[in-house]
């Protein structure tokens, strides 16, 4: 806002009106009178004022006393992981990124409908800008959905770059911070570096060329950050997560919630399978050595599928390396799973046992919720031998009276198969956290597990990467098909490359993987694969290729001349 | 005359938090002066001249330039293991934030002639804001937060104002007084960056928030613009004159329409503002009117563009909902709400208040004095404006429900 002050040229004094905490203006009608006592007045305002100017923020403190001991430095680490848990510090209605909603500032909610919506895997029947542009593969720079995912990931980058600052030895021994605490601390900086890389890395997949900081850039004074190309931000990625790996806890050693070294192996395992997408170079041998490293680590597969995605699913997994954890009590967010479980249901009033108590959102652990939302097109239960879990218990989907599989209208929530693999009921059947209220959801999201990397070593070995076998390469694929089958009824006998995108769909669907897997399929823009309203057309249809690279927001262009838009927008 | 004040704010950091705002006048009066005091025809000849400095802090936080640090709530923790923790949450600050300043230098004459049966005013200002604040969008990366509100550039504001008052009749039972103002004024951008580096410069700035979607904005502050201009796409109308849904100039030529096309079409400043009053006494009647006119200024019509759609008729939820009737000249299906079909010419004339009373005096033997009257607010309005009002402040309409109109009868008894 402008504000165009006029004030006439009179003469006024200032009295300090302590009741409102704010200077008042009184105009002074006979100045020839009271010149002198204005002066008198004036100077000892000026003497008693100078000091009542020093006001400070109630209940607040400063970086010296958040940094004053390793116990501030763990809340302050827990501050930078905040930066993908939460939306913001005050309650789930609270953002750090100011001009969208919350909601659309939480960074799995903007991931996911980034890389779902655009795909055959997912639509949303909301109107809201920015949501119906992804399945219609029609976005702008100014989508609110991309300025939340881009401004989210940047400041996280941000935490963990003035983090990073407050941690090195000649900081720490300023402090007197020794022995066990500095290296705890030690271990918290290579976490932040390792958020960071993660963090830089979805911005590569999705921007491909976003600008670029490390701790050596202050975070307050005024700077104009310079972009970094897609193929120089691999590199630093990659080269960033070798080296900070080393300083970070072993794997399966860490409190839940916390990366490990086996975080930083899976990331790397993840990048290195798309660098020719990256860069035009293909790493698969070393995908195969980091995706081993993951294996070998001691995790295994959930015995139950679908434990992975209820409400304790931070309780006897082995098979996830990273979540993100939520709790419907103390940590809520309206992005996360409660966006993942409240979108794919609806709010009704049937009671158990009633035939629409399916698609209620009691039935899904959230009575208070049900958005109605999000739902696959007819493509991904077309994946799975039936669109249920009687074959493949990995078919979670919601198919029952009143749904349908065509979409005639993407508006309209009962055309589309709901997708209710993320709930917030217990392994147990029952609601988690029932004094929550009913809307925030306690299931944590997965970042990494084990079944990703299965399918990355038989993807890096089918595509030739060196230090691959095609026997173990099988026998991984197969343990998925066993988990999802309850036998080897499922088996493969031999694995095409079409084979491992088709499980990546069954095995990871609405996990954030499916545009990237696209994209590296070479079928996210292309007419060779089509799905329904692709393109916004009902039958599908190609897009231009630049599609394929999401474009810089054009709130950061604005603000900073550094930046070039990428290419077609 | 001129006077120095110098006001202290904890709005600012203690390094800029001072200001030293001088001001000083100049008057002649020249009709004291030899050659005119005995003018028949000048009753008055008086020679302003001005210029001073005043400041403003408005509209930014208490502490928008300290970096200090808040505890998070308790539905915001972070899970380790099996605790939650309330971490401190850093803001975004601007340690180098300082006043807004704005320069004004003012020329005027005061007259009167004939006895001062007719009297006015013309002035001259030029007004130079510098360090204007605003609320604008940092470079992603270098703060706890993607907005701050900062010293963003410099304005001008120039102008003239002419005012005359004329008593045309005026003895004991007749009185007639016409009054009568214009006014110019021109806003400019001359500068914008948030700060010295020429990196920052040649942006716009997104203002105008809108209702429809989230975070939408309408108007844009740009160098050599008036603040808060319009900033949309161009609309492409039939031959018969009705918009076409989504078809929009492409400005650049690069068969897309998006963020690129978008153009600085006009803004809510008029810059031509008149008014007219008078008031005429006959004996025991009296009669007045006040008229305004507006000339240039131009509205955002929010109320149109959000709801005027038949996606809002016939909404998701399945019921039928009440629509502006915009919708019937447009036939929009889907918002368009970045259309240069919505920034209409709200230029007005209003009557905004005309009176008539009698005073029938004193009764039963000046037991009781009666005065009648008769006061209708908001008598016309002549605009091609569509919406419900064409004054807005800000220049964005989100009104439904029009001005009203107000009749008064009043019967005024005195004991």
């Amino acid at each position: 806002m402008f504000y165009i002050h006029v004030q006439e040229l009179s003469h006024w004094v200032q009295t300090w009106d302590s009741n409102h905490m704010k200077f008042k203006l009184r105009n002074m009608k006979n100045i020839l009178f009271k010149i002198p006592l204005s002066i008198i007045l004036f100077t000892a305002m000026f003497i008693s004022c100078s000091k009542d100017l020093n006001r400070l923020p109630a209940n607040s403190v400063f970086t010296d006393s958040v940094y004053s001991n390793a116990a501030g430095y763990k809340l302050q680490l827990a501050n930078v992981y905040a930066g993908y848990v939460l939306t913001g510090s005050n309650g789930p209605g609270s953002s750090d990124i100011a001009g969208v909603d919350a909601g659309t500032s939480d960074f799995i909610r903007c991931l996911w409908n980034v890389q779902e919506l655009s795909t055959d895997e997912a639509v949303c029947a909301w109107g809201d800008p920015g949501v119906p542009d992804f399945h219609n593969m029609s976005w702008t720079s100014s989508d609110p959905i991309l300025i939340g995912l881009y401004s989210r990931s940047i400041y996280q980058i941000t935490l963990c770059n003035d983090y990073i600052t407050h941690c090195t030895s000649t900081v720490l021994q300023s402090k007197g911070i020794t022995g066990t605490d500095a290296t705890n601390i030690g271990i918290y900086n290579a976490e932040a570096r390792f958020l960071r890389a993660f963090q830089y890395s979805v911005l590569m997949d999705a921007f491909a060329n976003p600008p670029f900081a490390t701790e050596t850039t202050p975070v307050g004074p005024l700077s104009f950050p310079k972009q970094i190309s897609r193929a120089n931000l691999f590199t630093y990625v990659t080269s960033e997560l070798l080296s900070c790996s080393s300083a970070m806890a072993a794997p399966r050693q860490n409190e839940y919630g916390r990366a490990d070294q086996a975080a930083a192996w899976a990331l790397l395992a993840r990048l290195y399978l798309n660098a020719g997408v990256y860069t035009g170079t293909t790493k698969y041998d070393s995908a195969i050595i980091y995706a081993n490293k993951v294996i070998s680590a001691g995790y295994s597969l959930h015995p139950h599928y679908a434990n992975l995605f209820k409400a304790d699913n931070n309780l006897n997994n082995p098979e996830v390396i990273m979540a993100i954890p939520y709790d419907g009590l103390n940590t809520q967010t309206y992005g996360g799973t409660t966006f993942l479980v409240n979108s794919a249901c609806v709010n009704s009033t049937y009671t158990a046992g009633s035939p629409g108590y399916a698609m209620s959102s009691a039935n899904y652990g959230v009575p208070s919720g049900g958005w109605g939302g999000n739902r696959a097109t007819a493509n991904l239960p077309a994946l799975f031998p039936t669109a249920d879990t009687t074959v493949d218990k990995r078919g979670i989907f919601l198919n029952t009276t009143g749904v349908t599989s065509t979409i005639n209208s993407i508006a309209t929530f009962s055309q589309g198969i709901p997708v209710v693999k993320f709930t917030n009921m217990t392994s147990a059947g029952v609601q988690a956290e029932p004094t929550a209220g009913g809307t925030f959801v306690s299931t944590d999201f997965p970042l990494f597990r084990l079944a990703e990397q299965y399918l990355i070593y038989a993807e890096a070995t089918l595509r030739g990467g060196a230090g691959g076998n095609a026997a173990t390469a099988l026998n991984y694929m197969n343990l998925l098909r066993q988990r999802a089958y309850g036998n080897t009824s499922g088996n493969f006998a031999s694995i095409a490359l079409s084979d491992i995108l088709n499980e990546r769909g069954r095995e990871l669907y609405w996990e954030c993987f499916r545009r990237t897997d696209l994209i590296r399929y070479g079928q996210f823009t292309s007419g060779s694969y089509l799905w329904p309203w692709k393109g916004g057309v009902a039958s599908g249809t190609g897009v231009d290729g630049h599609y394929n690279i999401y474009p810089i927001p054009v709130t950061d262009l604005q603000a900073n001349s550094n930046l070039t838009q990428n290419t077609g927008y | 005359m001129g006077s120095v004040r110098t006001d202290g704010s904890s709005r600012f950091g203690p390094s800029y938090r001072w200001g030293v705002f001088p001001s000083g006048a100049f008057t002649w009066r020249i009709n004291q002066e030899n050659f005119l005091k005995n003018s028949k025809v000048i009753s008055d000849l008086k020679l302003r001249i001005s210029d001073g400095i005043t400041g403003n802090q408005d509209g930014i936080g208490f502490y928008n330039y300290l970096n200090y640090y808040s505890q998070s709530g308790n539905t915001s923790q972070v899970n380790f293991g099996n605790n939650f923790y309330n971490f401190w949450s850093p803001s975004a600050y601007a340690a180098d934030l300082k006043w807004e300043e704005t320069e004004t230098k003012d020329a005027g004459i005061d007259f009167g002639f004939f006895n001062n049966r007719i009297t006015g005013s013309i002035d001259y200002y030029y007004k130079k804001t510098s360090n204007l604040l605003a609320t604008v969008y940092v470079p992603t990366l270098t703060n706890f937060g993607n907005q701050l509100t900062r010293n963003v550039g410099n304005m001008t504001d120039e102008g003239v104002d002419l005012n005359i008052n004329v008593a045309v009749v005026k003895n004991k039972n007749f009185t007639w007084d016409v009054g009568f103002n214009v006014a110019y004024n021109k806003f400019t951008i001359t500068n914008l960056s948030v700060s010295q580096d020429s990196l920052a410069k040649l942006v716009n700035y997104a203002v105008g928030g809108i209702s429809g979607g989230t975070g939408n904005t309408i108007q844009v502050h740009s160098v050599g613009y008036q603040p808060y201009s319009f900033y949309v796409l161009q609309q492409v109308y039939t031959t018969n004159g009705k918009p076409i849904e989504g078809a929009y100039v492409d400005q650049n030529r690069d068969g897309i329409i998006n963020q690129s096309d978008l153009i600085h079409y006009k803004s809510p400043f008029a810059p031509f503002t008149f008014g007219f009053s008078t008031g005429i006494t006959y004996k025991k009647w009296s009669f007045s009117t006040v008229l305004r006119a507006s000339i240039g200024n131009y509205m955002y019509n929010n109320a149109a563009s959000n709801l005027a759609v038949t996606r809002n008729v016939l909404n998701p939820v399945g019921f039928l909902q009440n629509s502006p009737s915009a919708i019937l000249n447009t036939n929009f299906y889907n918002n368009q709400f970045f259309s240069s079909y919505y920034v209409e010419n709200a230029s007005f004339l209003k009557m905004d208040n005309l009176s008539v009373s009698y005073n029938v005096g004193a009764l039963s033997n000046n037991k009781y004095r009666l005065r009648l009257s008769l006061n209708y607010q908001n008598v016309f309005t002549v605009t091609k404006y569509t919406g419900s009002d064409p004054e807005i402040y800000g220049g964005i309409d989100n009104v439904l429900y029009p001005r009203p109109r107000i009749i008064t009868l009043g019967a005024n008894l005195g004991f």
